[in-house]
């Protein structure tokens, strides 16, 4: 993709009816996007197709969230996360992303899709923002990236560890 | 968007091909060929338009239908995927990718929450943002469900959880109070075993001291007859000694009686020897006289020496008879004398005897009583012989329910035991119910792929003959009863624990413990029966258990 895009403190919004819809390959690459994301995004379809997801992935999002989404994938399970992404033009939107992995006549998985609504303000300004800021602390520290995500997921875990029985619980409490 | 701009954009090149022929017919026919042959051109131009446009319109209706198909196959992956497209062809594209959306996310929302309902965990709900109208209704409704799912498993949990609380209180207290009772029972029993072995022995101290005292009560009444013959002896003798002493007495004043007997005697004798004294000096008279007489006095002299003589032995018969009365007298007086005494002496004994006669009586009292006594003593021991026979009897019987109690208690204990491990079990199935009753009519799929059978910390190798979502059968292994706990290792990391519900000679099935299955084994067991049963294209054997 084009240039690095500098990110913006604008923010863009969608409405609460409205649906962020996407579709990738098992690699994360986009097999589908509706009309909404496009426009929220900034980027037309033609563009998205084929292009990996972290397209939208904005700066301020710590890797330890990615992971964990992933590794929650890879047993088949639904994940939900709270995402900050980046417009073409850099701006940033909130989503509440809910991820699931599409399966064929065999059930096999084929690929993942991704819902992604309007967020709880209160939630991202009272309790996500301030998590992410802290992972994304925390990955900074650390000179080697790995080590640094090592330490976020960590983290993370801890954090949820304290609050609920599990992530989802967690997420559902909020 | 409306359905006269679809109109327009529809015949808009067609009605201008027609406008544009007619509009070059009318050239011709104003003698224009120059401006007709023109106006043909865009006629033609908006034929050939209109033609790519249905063409276009064409294949944007192939391609909806095609994903209108789809999702009538329950297929949610495809989409129109031509983006962007202009007029109502864009617009229906839009749509039915739109509808897809609604439709997809709907879809996996709902089986989301309800994969969590059957997983036993509430909290997942669907997310109503982004829905509409029915599919808004249909996740409320579901919610709703899923709000009253979990109000009733709360409910239901927390009464189970009681009543698990009140059984085991009480199995607790039943085998607390059994094992009480069985401890209790059992000193009873020992108590009772100490009761016959002291009982046994207070038997034969008890039949030894009846004897005894048997013995003794002969022996009293031996001696209180010995006692009143004693007494009559005693009477006897005091009875002899009265006489004698009356008898001496008599005798006294018979002796006395003698004595005056014999002075009277001294005094006839007194007088007799005056008169022999008096004839002897008349006899001398008379030789004197029978002398003077001469001759005629011889004859008288001589009658006068004969009585002289005869004075004269008078005279020494008297003093004979005096010195013999004497003798009488003084042997009267001795005789009387020891009457007195023997009389005395007699009297003596005589006290003596009544006085002993007294101790006699007081002994003969005594051994009465100590006769008596003894009886009673006697019949106290058999009652107490008796009484201890039946102590006996009764600790002995004692001993028995002791023992019968005792085994009582065991079972008491073993079944509330066995009452606390099948409620534990029921409420266990009652708790997961809603999982294994979707499990249930599950299908059953043949494997054949080696297992490693873990039970009790020993590893035992087995094939898995078959497999569903619930449970499996394999090859039977060493030592397996039904209700033991196995854990079943497919592939490494996927360990499914399991109870056995039967055992066949080759073969053994077992049942999954649902609860207890990670989700790792979920997954791996419903991969297991999905790409049987995909490649199969139906069900597999039927399971013999059903």
């Amino acid at each position: 993709m084009g240039p690095k895009i500098t990110p913006t403190n604008r923010e863009v919004t969608f409405r609460p009816d409205e649906i962020i819809v996407s579709k990738t390959d098992l690699k994360g690459r986009i097999t589908y996007a509706n009309r909404t994301f496009s426009q929220v995004a900034g980027y037309s379809r033609d563009e998205l197709m084929g292009q990996p997801h972290s397209i939208i992935r904005h700066p301020d999002m710590p890797r330890a969230v990615f992971k964990l989404l992933w590794d929650q994938l890879a047993e088949e399970k639904e994940v939900f996360a709270y995402v900050k992404n980046m417009t073409r033009h850099g701006d940033f939107y909130w989503v509440f992303a809910h991820v699931t992995p599409s399966y064929d006549a065999a059930r096999r998985v084929v690929g993942y899709h991704s819902n992604r609504r309007v967020p709880d303000r209160k939630v991202i300004t009272e309790v996500m923002a301030p998590v992410y800021a802290d992972l994304l602390k925390i990955e900074a520290s650390h000179a080697n990236a790995k080590d640094g995500m090592k330490a976020s997921f960590a983290r993370l875990l801890d954090i949820v560890k304290s609050k609920a029985n599990s992530y989802d619980e967690l997420i559902f409490a909020l | 968007m409306t359905s006269s701009s679809s109109l327009y954009e529809a015949i808009l090149p067609g009605a201008l091909a027609l406008l544009a022929i007619a509009a070059a017919a009318a050239a011709a026919a104003f003698g224009a060929p120059g401006a007709g042959l023109a106006l043909l051109g865009v006629a033609g131009a908006a034929v050939g338009i209109s033609m790519w446009n249905a063409r276009r319109i064409a294949a944007g209706i192939d391609r909806s239908v095609a994903v209108a198909r789809a999702l009538a196959a329950g297929d949610f992956e495809t989409r129109d995927l031509v983006y962007d497209q202009w007029g109502m062809i864009g617009r229906l594209s839009e749509a039915i990718n739109d509808m897809a959306d609604r439709l997809d996310a709907f879809v996996r929302e709902s089986s989301a929450a309800m994969n969590a309902v059957r997983h036993n965990q509430y909290y997942r709900r669907i997310l109503p943002h982004g829905m509409k109208g029915a599919l808004l209704q249909a996740s409320e409704t579901i919610n709703e469900a899923t709000d009253m799912i979990q109000g009733r498993i709360e409910a239901f949990n927390c009464s189970t959880s009681e009543f698990a609380d009140t059984i085991n209180s009480i199995v607790d207290s039943l085998i607390d109070g059994s094992r009480t009772m069985g401890e209790a029972a059992s000193r009873m029993g020992a108590g009772a075993g100490t009761t016959v072995e002291r009982v046994t022995s207070v038997v034969r101290i008890s039949d030894s001291a009846s004897a005894d005292v048997r013995t003794v009560a002969g022996s009293a009444a031996a001696l209180s007859a010995s006692a009143k013959g004693i007494g009559g002896e005693v009477d006897r003798s005091a009875a002899i000694a009265r006489t004698a002493v009356a008898r001496a007495e008599e005798t006294g004043r018979i002796v006395s009686g003698l004595a005056q007997a014999a002075e009277k005697i001294g005094a006839v004798i007194d007088l007799i020897d005056q008169i022999a004294g008096q004839t002897n000096l008349l006899a001398l008279n008379a030789t004197i006289e029978a002398a003077r007489a001469g001759e005629a006095g011889r004859g008288f002299a001589v009658v006068a020496s004969e009585v002289k003589n005869l004075a004269e032995q008078t005279g020494r018969a008297t003093g004979e008879i005096s010195r013999h009365i004497g003798e009488v007298q003084a042997a009267t007086r001795a005789a009387v004398d020891s009457i007195l005494g023997i009389g005395g002496t007699i009297a003596e004994i005589d006290e003596i005897t009544g006085a002993m006669r007294h101790s006699v009586e007081a002994q003969i009292a005594a051994t009465g009583e100590i006769a008596q006594n003894v009886g009673n003593a006697f019949d106290g021991t058999r009652t107490v012989a008796e009484n201890i026979h039946g102590i006996s009897e009764i600790a002995r019987e004692t001993a028995t329910l002791a023992h019968g109690i005792l085994d009582r208690t065991r079972a008491i204990s073993s079944e509330g035991e066995r009452l606390a491990a099948s409620v534990r079990e029921f409420l266990v199935t009652l708790r997961r119910g809603p999982l294994d009753r979707r499990h249930g009519r599950a299908p059953r799929v043949p494997t054949g792929h080696r297992i490693e059978v873990h039970c009790d910390g020993t590893t035992e190798n087995a094939v898995c003959v078959d497999v569903s979502v619930t449970g499996a059968r394999i090859t039977a292994v060493p030592n397996a009863v039904v209700g033991d706990r196995l854990e079943l290792v497919g592939e490494p990391g996927t360990v499914c624990p399991c109870v056995v519900k039967w055992v066949g000679e080759e073969e053994l099935g077992v049942e999954f413990l649902a609860a207890e299955l990670s989700d790792k084994s979920i997954t791996r067991l419903r991969r297991l029966v999905g790409d049987a049963l995909a490649t199969d294209g139906g069900e597999g054997r039927r399971s013999r258990s059903g």
